[in-house]
């Protein structure tokens, strides 16, 4: 096998080629940025590389003709390599499924949608055996997706479940992201004076305001903080098999899986969402690690019962 | 390096040049690098470079030069596995786009793939992501692979082996299943691909029938309390906080009566009475079930758990 190097150069001169052909006299500029060069200087030699190839015989008027004239690039005699590389099976569901996922949202277009029916003929069969779609998104969602786009402060009103309470709150929008089943606001929020995550079906209300902030850069991950490798707190609950679910539904992590009960590891981001879990699950599942949790679980307990005068 | 891309960039132009298959000793007079003294030396080189090229998708194939098949030359044959998406420049950006937007797999094999089609199209402004599938590629592959060209697929999920007859892909309500069913079970089921383990692509294709009409969408929607065989009137009543959490979710039809406080009543019929317990509890203290008393009370046990 050749360098992983010269193998790069290869395959990005054989994407060029049949762009060029496609999109005769383009900017040099353009060029350079679409294809990863460094500078111009590097085009042009491999333009110049170029020129030095052809059909055997090697006559001036065969010869690949490859060069930049007046900040254009300019190809001719290269039609051999007039049709764009083809794509591997998983490239193509790839490119489908992200290309499926954004057509059922707001962000579709015309061209997208094209795009999508394209690859779905391409290689049969594939568009019968992929579904692909996003949760559906808030109006909230969408709202404050363009506020973080034009990075303008946002006032939002926020229903905590874990603390039972309404807040209004300015917020600057960092990204509105979806994680399983819901879409979050990630946001520094003004209020907490940190960063903070939403659920966007609790935002009741959101209006976006003209004042602009400068995010972090770079912006920190988006979205509730549950990945099973972090450091953050955690309990481990048992699940009888009726309550397997959960362990697909959260992202937790199974320590261990016996005929009788499967063991996970559950990060979480406020004790009140295993809390909960555990209370509805009832009989099928028990705490096996977790103070804090169980704490929440007495807290919960009585505010419920209070409200039902027990 | 240069020399060694001139040399692939002639071996190409030789051959789509040339109007008939070509013998490798023609090749070999016609492409200049190819010059070495050792015909055994220059073989291994040919060899290597049309791996390279294959990994590419551009195959050199062997075939016969004449009618009487005597002698066969290498012509450049599209490799048949692959996709010719045939993109336009702007379907080409709008599909950068969506990639940007939906991660799958980490990025880089879409990335590769929409490369290939053009180069990264300049958009007018970095569109924000707003999922990431995950997903490893290499078991994603196999996935494919194998429902594609019905084979088997085995795999580790959750501890248990398993043989299954995969039928599909669905990437839904953020989760990434691959839908199959089972060795002697009847109905499909939905595993999360990020937990398949092991995976084993079966070595006979078409090794079974997908039934017709079966649905890659039964993924299962928690808490979906108003489906379900039950008819049961609930009242509930609200904390001011919650009433426009609460009437988002509730089905048309639904009474909503507001009380003076800012809170309100609502009615219901409820389908699937252990979804329903749930997703009043979501509430904590900010809601309370008036109606029906068993409802109630088995609202009540369940908060009481093991206590």
């Amino acid at each position: 096998m050749i360098a992983d190097r010269t193998e790069r150069r290869l395959r990005r001169i054989l994407s060029l080629l049949p762009w060029l052909n496609a999109n005769p006299y383009s900017e040099v500029g353009e060029v350079v940025r679409r294809f990863g060069y460094r500078n111009e200087g590097e085009l042009v030699r491999e333009l110049w590389l170029l020129s030095m190839c052809g059909p055997p015989g090697h006559y001036p008027h065969e010869m690949i003709w490859a060069q930049s004239e007046d900040g254009m690039v300019v190809l001719e005699q290269a039609e051999q390599f007039a049709s764009p590389l083809h794509l591997r099976h998983i490239e193509a569901l790839v490119l489908l499924a992200a290309g499926k996922s954004v057509t059922g949202a707001q962000a579709s277009s015309p061209a997208l949608e094209r795009a999508v029916g394209k690859l779905a003929r391409a290689l049969p069969g594939l568009d019968e055996i992929l579904v692909a779609e996003l949760p559906p998104a808030p109006d909230t969602a969408l709202l404050l997706q363009q506020a973080a786009a034009e990075r303008r402060v946002a006032e939002i009103t926020y229903l905590s479940l874990h603390g039972n309470r309404e807040t209004v709150r300015l917020v600057e929008p960092w990204a509105v992201t979806s994680h399983g089943e819901h879409w979050y606001l990630t946001a520094f929020c003004r209020m907490a004076q940190d960063r903070r995550v939403f659920r966007a079906d609790r935002i009741r209300e959101a209006a976006v305001t003209e004042e602009e902030f400068v995010p972090p850069d770079p912006v920190p991950p988006a979205g509730p903080q549950f990945a099973p490798d972090e450091d953050g707190p955690y309990a481990v609950i048992g699940l009888r098999p009726s309550a397997r679910w959960a362990a697909d539904y959260y992202p937790a992590e199974v320590m261990s899986e016996e005929a009788g009960e499967m063991v996970i590891r559950f990060p979480y981001s406020h004790p009140r969402v295993p809390a909960r879990l555990l209370m509805g699950l009832g009989s099928s599942a028990r705490l096996i690690e977790g103070d804090e949790v169980r704490e929440e679980m007495g807290r919960l307990r009585s505010e419920i019962l209070a409200r039902y005068g027990e | 390096m240069s020399r060694v891309i001139e040399r692939y960039i002639n071996l190409l132009s030789c051959l789509a040049a040339a109007r008939k298959p070509l013998l490798i000793e023609e090749i070999r007079q016609q492409v200049a690098d190819y010059d070495q003294e050792s015909y055994e030396t220059f073989r291994r080189m040919f060899e290597r470079d049309k791996d390279t090229l294959r990994n590419m998708g551009v195959s050199l194939e062997l075939r016969p030069i004449d009618g009487w098949g005597f002698e066969e030359g290498y012509v450049l044959v599209e490799d048949s596995q692959l996709v010719d998406a045939g993109l336009t420049s702007e379907e080409h950006a709008a599909l950068a786009v969506a990639m940007q937007m939906v991660h799958v797999a980490g990025g880089q094999v879409g990335e590769d793939g929409l490369f290939k089609l053009g180069g990264m199209p300049m958009l007018d402004s970095a569109p924000p992501q707003v999922a990431d599938l995950g997903l490893d590629p290499e078991v994603l592959g196999d996935v494919l692979r194998a429902v594609r060209e019905r084979r088997r697929l085995t795999f580790d999920y959750r501890g248990v082996r398993r043989i299954t007859e995969p039928y599909g892909l669905a990437f839904l309500r953020g989760g990434c299943y691959l839908v199959a069913v089972e060795a002697e079970q009847e109905r499909p089921k939905n595993f999360r691909i990020s937990r398949i383990q092991e995976a084993e692509v079966g070595t006979k294709p078409e090794a079974f029938t997908r039934p017709p009409g079966v649905s890659l969408r039964n993924v299962e929607r928690f808490g979906r309390w108003e489906e379900g065989p039950g008819r049961i009137q609930a009242r509930v009543r609200w904390n001011p906080e919650a009433v426009w959490l609460a009437a988002r979710r509730l089905p048309a039809g639904a009474e909503v009566i507001e009380m003076p406080d800012g809170g309100a009543v609502t009615e219901m019929t409820v389908g699937d009475p252990g979804h329903f317990l749930n997703w009043i509890l979501g509430f904590g203290p900010l809601a309370e079930i008036l109606e029906p008393a068993e409802l109630r009370a088995d609202f009540i046990a369940m908060v009481r758990g093991g206590q």
